[in-house]
Parts: C-alpha cells; sequence; structure tokens
C-alpha cells in the first residue's frame, strides 16, 4: 500500500510532456496516455526532478491551499492510478 | 524504376504506382530517395513485437503486425506482401522487389509503410482535412463522419479558398514552425484530381480547427481551445500511432506538445449541416 513514505521509481519506459498547467504522460509499452491537471502535474515535475514523495507533498502543501488530509489522500489516490497504469513503480 | 517526390521527400520504386502519378519527378532527379530494395528483414533475428492490431487495409479490415528489428521496422499486413522499413525512413523493402505489386501490396505501402517511413523522418500524418484562405492554411481534425472532407470541400469552392487535403495530410516541425506538405497522394480523391499539386510543397500552417459534435438544433460556434486539448487532438488524430515504438511515440509526443504550443487551435461546433456551412466560413475567415 502506498504511503507518502513510499521511495517511487519512474520508470525509463514513461515519456512525459508538461505543458503549463497540464501534463502528458505516456507508456510507450502499453501506448496509452494519462492527462494530469494542475496539481498532479506539480507533484509529477517535482517527482521527475528528483525530490521524494513526502518532500513532494510537503512542497505542495506550501503552495496550495488544501487540507493536509485531504491532499495526501488526493496524491495517493493518483499515485495508485499511475501505478495501475505502469507510469510510476514502487 | 519510378521517382516520385511527396510529403517532401523523394521516393523510388521498381514499378510505377498509378496513385502517385501526379507526383512524378526525373529519376535524375532524385537524391537521398527512399527507395525499394531488394534487402529484407535481416535474418538470424528474432524480431520484437511492437503491436499487433487491426486495420482496415485494401477495403478490409485485416491484422496488421509490426515488429521492431536492429535494422529497422518490419510490417506484416494479412494478405500482403511483408515490408521492411529502415531505421530512418529511408528505404523501404520485400522479398523480392522485382514481383509487381498487386493492389493490396500498393495500399499498404500508400498507407501503412508510407506512413511508418515518414514518421521515421519525424513527418506526421495527420488525419485530417485542410483548406487554405488567402495564405492561411487551416487544418480541420475530427472523428471520422464529423464532416472534415464536406467542410475542407465546402470552402475550396468559394473565392479565395483552396483545397488542401482531404484525408492524410503530412506535417513537421522545423526551425520557422509548423509546416504542412500539400505534396501527398488523397487516396480518397481521383489520381487528376489531386488537391495540393498546384500549391507550394510545403506551407506553414496557421489554424488548428477540431470539430466537434452538435446537439439537435445547435448553431455552429467557434471558441479557442487550450494547449493541452490541442496537444490531445493532434494525438488522438495522427495516423498510424498504434504502429509506432517507444522511441518514435516519445518524438510523436514531443511533437504534439511543441506544435500546440505554436499553433492557435480551435473548437468548432459543427452541426455537419449544408445550411451551416456559410456561417462556419464566415467565422473561419474572420480568424485569418
Amino acid at each position: 500500500m502506498l504511503t507518502l513514505n513510499t521511495a517511487l521509481h519512474l520508470p525509463a519506459h514513461v515519456s512525459f510532456s508538461i505543458v503549463g498547467e497540464d501534463a502528458f504522460l505516456l507508456n510507450t509499452q502499453t501506448n496509452k496516455y494519462y492527462g494530469l491537471e494542475e496539481i498532479g502535474t506539480r507533484l509529477w515535475a517535482l517527482l521527475t526532478d528528483g525530490k521524494s514523495l513526502q518532500d513532494a507533498y510537503q512542497i505542495i502543501l506550501s503552495e496550495y491551499e488544501v487540507a493536509p488530509d485531504q491532499l495526501e489522500q488526493d496524491i495517493l489516490k493518483l499515485l495508485e492510478d499511475l501505478q495501475k497504469n505502469g507510469l510510476v513503480e514502487t | 524504376m519510378a521517382c516520385y517526390r511527396c510529403a517532401g521527400g523523394n521516393f523510388h520504386f521498381p514499378y510505377p504506382l498509378v496513385e502517385l502519378a501526379p507526383f512524378e519527378i526525373d529519376d535524375g532527379a532524385a537524391e537521398e530517395a527512399v527507395s525499394f530494395v531488394s534487402s529484407s528483414c535481416p535474418g538470424n533475428e528474432y524480431p520484437k513485437l511492437i503491436s499487433r492490431t487491426e486495420g482496415w487495409v485494401g477495403n478490409a479490415q485485416r491484422s496488421v503486425e509490426v515488429y521492431d528489428t536492429s535494422q529497422g521496422i518490419l510490417l506484416k499486413v494479412a494478405g500482403s506482401r511483408d515490408l521492411f522499413i529502415a531505421p530512418h525512413g529511408e528505404s523501404i523493402s520485400k522479398q523480392n522487389p522485382r514481383e509487381e505489386f498487386n493492389q493490396l501490396d500498393r495500399e499498404v505501402i500508400l498507407g501503412p509503410a508510407l506512413v511508418l517511413a515518414l514518421a521515421l523522418r519525424e513527418v506526421w500524418s495527420l488525419h485530417a482535412s485542410a483548406a487554405m484562405y488567402k495564405e492561411n492554411v487551416i487544418v480541420f481534425l475530427g472523428e471520422s463522419g464529423q464532416g472534415k472532407s464536406t467542410l475542407a470541400a465546402y470552402l475550396s469552392q468559394n473565392t479565395n479558398w483552396q483545397l488542401v487535403a482531404d484525408d492524410i495530410l503530412p506535417i513537421n516541425l522545423n526551425a520557422s514552425g509548423a509546416s504542412i506538405f500539400p505534396h501527398f497522394p488523397q487516396l480518397k480523391l481521383p489520381t487528376n484530381a489531386q488537391p495540393g499539386i498546384d500549391l507550394p510543397e510545403n506551407l506553414p500552417l496557421k489554424y488548428i480547427c477540431v470539430l466537434t459534435h452538435a446537439e439537435p438544433g445547435e448553431m455552429p460556434d467557434l471558441q479557442k481551445i487550450s494547449t493541452a486539448q490541442t496537444v490531445q487532438s493532434l494525438l488522438s488524430h495522427t495516423a498510424g500511432t498504434r504502429m509506432f515504438n517507444p522511441a518514435l511515440l516519445a518524438k510523436h509526443l514531443e511533437f504534439s506538445t511543441q506544435a500546440a504550443k505554436q499553433i492557435p487551435a480551435y473548437q468548432l461546433i459543427h452541426p455537419h449541416r449544408r445550411d451551416t456551412l456559410p456561417l462556419i466560413k464566415e467565422f473561419l475567415e474572420k480568424i485569418c
């Protein structure tokens, strides 16, 4: 089960492109695209910048007006979905 | 040997292809041509399957298999001869190039094989129609049956408008921006009515227009869309992406992103009714 302390790995078969507040992730193994909106894009940018999940969470918490529990829940739900689609690995 | 120039490149074939007749060039003028050569898929190698899908080729739904090899891409379409496309799209080959092409071979060559060869040169094939108003090329994207062809054909009947493409439009990005290549066989149209033949070999693309469904009774409307929506449209309406290997998919994503940042794009609510076409023409002329 994912937690904010889980170490994440971004697989080599994932390409991505950030367009303003949106990001497009591509699993080149399945030829499937995945779109991210504002906070998801910020999270992805931080993770690809080498930040840990915990650090990324703290940074986003400081940047947006959002309740800590809600943000944690949203981030973990998104990451589970990304994991299911082969876009992040643990 | 027959030599043709389309989509900004030269193509050599051992036998003439009637579908490419409007694009025929002098054999001596052909340099760096994509050619049909006698070499084939490298032997002693187990090719890696990239995709196995069904596609509409030669008036039938057929299995299309694409394999990655160390020396390029192997394309197998059920009922047709295997084709091998070199890594940078510089040649397309089959087992015996001396055998004349049958109808299905020609459709595979002019369809998926050509799309793949162009993609390997980073020229992408939009599934689109296009028309030009004065100097402004507008490409129309949308699902099949949405009215892309009808709209482009209608516009081209009007003063200052010209048809550019009706089905497939090659596009790439270069230092000056997005360019489209009007010299490309539009297989839905007769050989003697190819629309792009009188146009320059490449033209800047000014606008993207994504046709969307209108509710019954809804009037046409033209609204600017976001860069992210434009990326999505380009990703969805590029032909052949199911055949791309991971490297091509990544390049195509990069192209779609960069093109979307550079080209203004609109959503056209398109009722697909003849009586609304004059209003759509007005909208489009206004943005140009």
